[in-house]
């Protein structure tokens, strides 16, 4: 099992970071916020919840960055229903979207022509 | 920031609630017969069901890839058998649904079905003629390599699913999308999500009891 979080690298500034596993909660510590220009690779990153070890699960180049995605589930039926739980974090890049998963596994699945035609909000670009 | 999906049973609802058996709290479908389903009001008529509603707090994009699937209960447990046992059946009731009849008149129509068309008329709900269309569903049944079973294989949200609450009533999203409910000011994908549910249970069932299992919401919101 893996805490999951996204990274920038810049050409010229330094890397940023988003939070283990958890949503910002601020708007301007949100992936979307951050200025793209000079982005050279977006990356998911997996932190080993044992071992603690990092590696990078999914990453592509900054031109081929769109948006990253929280995926959650709300469960009906439950003692924790009503709080939407992670269970990953999706890269998605012009043509695909690459699913990375907290048990570690990553789906690359093509986007559909409906979603590559929406706009994704991105401040600073 | 976090996106809370809110679930009710009316259009600006609070979340379900209803009191489980086992002391957890979600969606409680009734009491069903053999040979019928529920809730149920007139079964001639093809009356009752239980209206779903979806909506969220997002403010940046609207949320995506919203699909259902049904998964192991996670609730404690108060049914009659075990939670592994009542997925198995439930997920073996949609395999072997033979029904042909929206209201199981035939007796042969059994587990959860979902009709995800929030406009479809009474007369229409729930008939196997709109599972070409996508419209209705059954968990457990496998349509093009997809059964509602898994998260791999959850079922999407269909585009007749998608409606715009405007403060005073709710109207047609004006081009929804599958999957994806827009932001509260979105009238285009539309604001809600808006389906409807059903158990139905075959003529020749034997086993009675409590039947408990998760009904899952996957979704997407921008990072």
């Amino acid at each position: 099992m893996y805490l999951l979080r996204w990274r920038f690298d810049y050409l010229d500034r330094p890397t940023k970071y988003g939070q283990w596993s958890r949503a910002a909660t601020l708007e301007t510590d949100m992936a979307y916020f951050q200025n793209k220009e000079g982005l050279v690779r977006a990356s998911v990153e997996g932190k080993d919840i044992l071992t603690r070890e990092i590696k990078t699960l999914a990453e592509c180049d900054g031109w081929d960055y769109v948006n990253f995605q929280w995926m959650a589930e709300l469960r009906m039926r439950s003692d924790g229903y009503g709080t939407s739980q992670h269970v990953g974090l999706k890269l998605v890049t012009r043509d695909f979207w690459i699913e990375v998963y907290a048990r570690g596994n990553v789906l690359r699945v093509p986007r559909t022509e409906e979603d590559k035609n929406y706009h994704y909000a991105t401040f600073g670009r | 920031m976090a996106v809370i999906l809110t679930v009710s049973e009316t259009v600006t609802g609070a979340e379900v609630s209803d009191s489980l058996s086992g002391g957890s709290s979600g969606l409680d479908l009734g009491q069903v017969v053999n040979g019928a389903y529920s809730p149920i009001t007139s079964q001639s008529a093809n009356t009752g069901q239980q209206e779903v509603y979806m909506y969220h707090d997002a403010t940046i994009d609207p949320i995506t890839n919203v699909a259902f699937y049904v998964d192991t209960y996670t609730g404690t447990y108060g049914g009659a058998n075990s939670a592994a046992a009542d997925y198995t059946t439930l997920t073996g009731y949609g395999s072997s649904d033979s029904g042909a009849t929206k209201n199981n008149t035939d007796g042969l129509s059994r587990g959860l079905h979902i009709d995800m068309d929030w406009q479809v008329s009474t007369a229409n709900q729930f008939s196997y003629s709109r599972e070409a269309s996508g419209n209705m569903r059954i968990f457990g049944k496998t349509y093009s390599g997809l059964d509602g079973i898994a998260q791999g294989t959850a079922f999407p949200m269909h585009v007749d699913a998608a409606s715009y609450w405007n403060g005073s009533s709710e109207v047609d999203a004006i081009t929804p999308v599958t999957g994806k409910i827009g932001k509260s000011s979105d009238s285009t994908l539309g604001n809600r999500g808006h389906f409807k549910k059903r158990f139905y249970l075959h003529t020749g069932a034997t086993d009675g009891g409590i039947l408990q299992y998760d009904y899952v919401v996957a979704y997407s919101y921008t990072a």
